[in-house]
């Protein structure tokens, strides 16, 4: 019982710092571009699960105020911070996309391991504008 | 008949103001306020504290209804839940990124007329924003955020 409760325990530290290790590679550097870019990979999570009610020509008037994808690139640096802070802590809560839309088009959901992409991509995007 | 009726009401508003009710605590001392440790423009310090401070600050002035059940429980709950989402008397302690979260999310609700809550003017007349203040408000908000981020 108790070597089996290590073993778990060693696990999720194992599981836990391989994910750490692995959102620290997928940092995609802000610095780089003057311009915010989305980066190819986040891009297609976007337009896969996203785009559709967050874009300027979207229906949804509160999803497009909130969350405009296409905005992004012209917002000022402390609204981009917040806007990128608040994609990781929806996704996070798995608030996004939403239940309703989920249902109906199951495929829009992400995979956990998008999921992490995302949350990493965001926070690590945020970070470095907070440190500019 | 009616005669049945009106007994029953105020029989109902009596015993209802035996529930107990939780106002959340008015603390006069607030060292982490926004207020306070901020240079804000007294035109926003005016709309912030007539508009905002009652339900996102820890100085809640409690008008002598908000002590008469149904209010009371309103007022509780708008007061507790507004002061979770957002408590202008705690904005020191929150880190850069809470700072500009918060104000996203302040210019988002002016923007979509979330708030303030459309009950609250009909007792605070001096609650409610016109275009003007609204739009004095967001560019504050705006220029706050900026001056954070450097
Ligand atoms: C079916 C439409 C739909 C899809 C798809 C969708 N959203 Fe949303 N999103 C909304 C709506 C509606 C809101 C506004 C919710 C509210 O505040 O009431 C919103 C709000 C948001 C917000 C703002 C939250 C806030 O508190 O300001 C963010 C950030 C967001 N969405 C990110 C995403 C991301 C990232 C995805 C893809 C993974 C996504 N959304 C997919 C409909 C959608």
């Amino acid at each position: 019982m108790k070597t089996a409760l290590t073993l778990i325990a060693l696990l999720t530290l194992a599981l836990g710092l391989s994910s750490f290790e692995y959102s620290n590679s997928t940092y995609t550097s802000f610095e780089e571009v003057d311009t915010f870019q989305l980066p190819e990979n986040i891009n297609t999570i976007f337009q896969n699960s996203c785009y559709g009610c967050h874009n300027n020509d979207a229906k949804a008037k509160k999803a497009k105020m909130k969350f405009n994808i296409d905005k992004l690139s012209s917002l000022k640096k402390s609204k981009l911070v917040s806007k990128l802070n608040k994609v990781a802590k929806e996704v996070k809560n798995d608030d996004m996309p939403t239940e309703k839309i989920l249902e109906k088009y199951p495929k829009m959901a992400l995979s956990s391991e998008q999921k992490e992409v995302l949350i990493s991509w965001a926070e690590s995007t945020a970070a470095a504008l907070l440190a500019e | 008949m009616l005669k049945k009726f009106f007994y029953i009401f105020f029989g109902l508003l009596i015993l209802i103001q035996f529930v107990p009710v939780n106002l959340p605590e008015v603390r006069a001392e607030n060292p982490n306020d926004l207020v306070q440790n901020t240079s804000i423009d007294k035109d926003i310090v005016t709309m912030l504290k007539n508009s905002c401070y009652d339900c996102h600050s820890n100085e809640t002035v409690y008008p002598w209804y908000s002590y008469v059940a149904p209010v009371s429980f309103l007022v509780s709950r708008d007061t507790r839940v507004g002061r979770e989402k957002l408590n202008f008397s705690e904005w020191n302690t929150f880190s850069k990124l809470d700072k500009l979260s918060a104000l996203d999310d302040i210019a988002e609700a002016i923007e979509y007329g979330e708030m303030p809550m459309k009950i609250y003017p009909i007792t605070h007349l001096d609650a409610k924003l016109s275009d003007d203040d609204q739009e004095k408000f967001l560019e504050w908000a705006e220029s706050f955020a900026e001056m954070i981020m450097e």
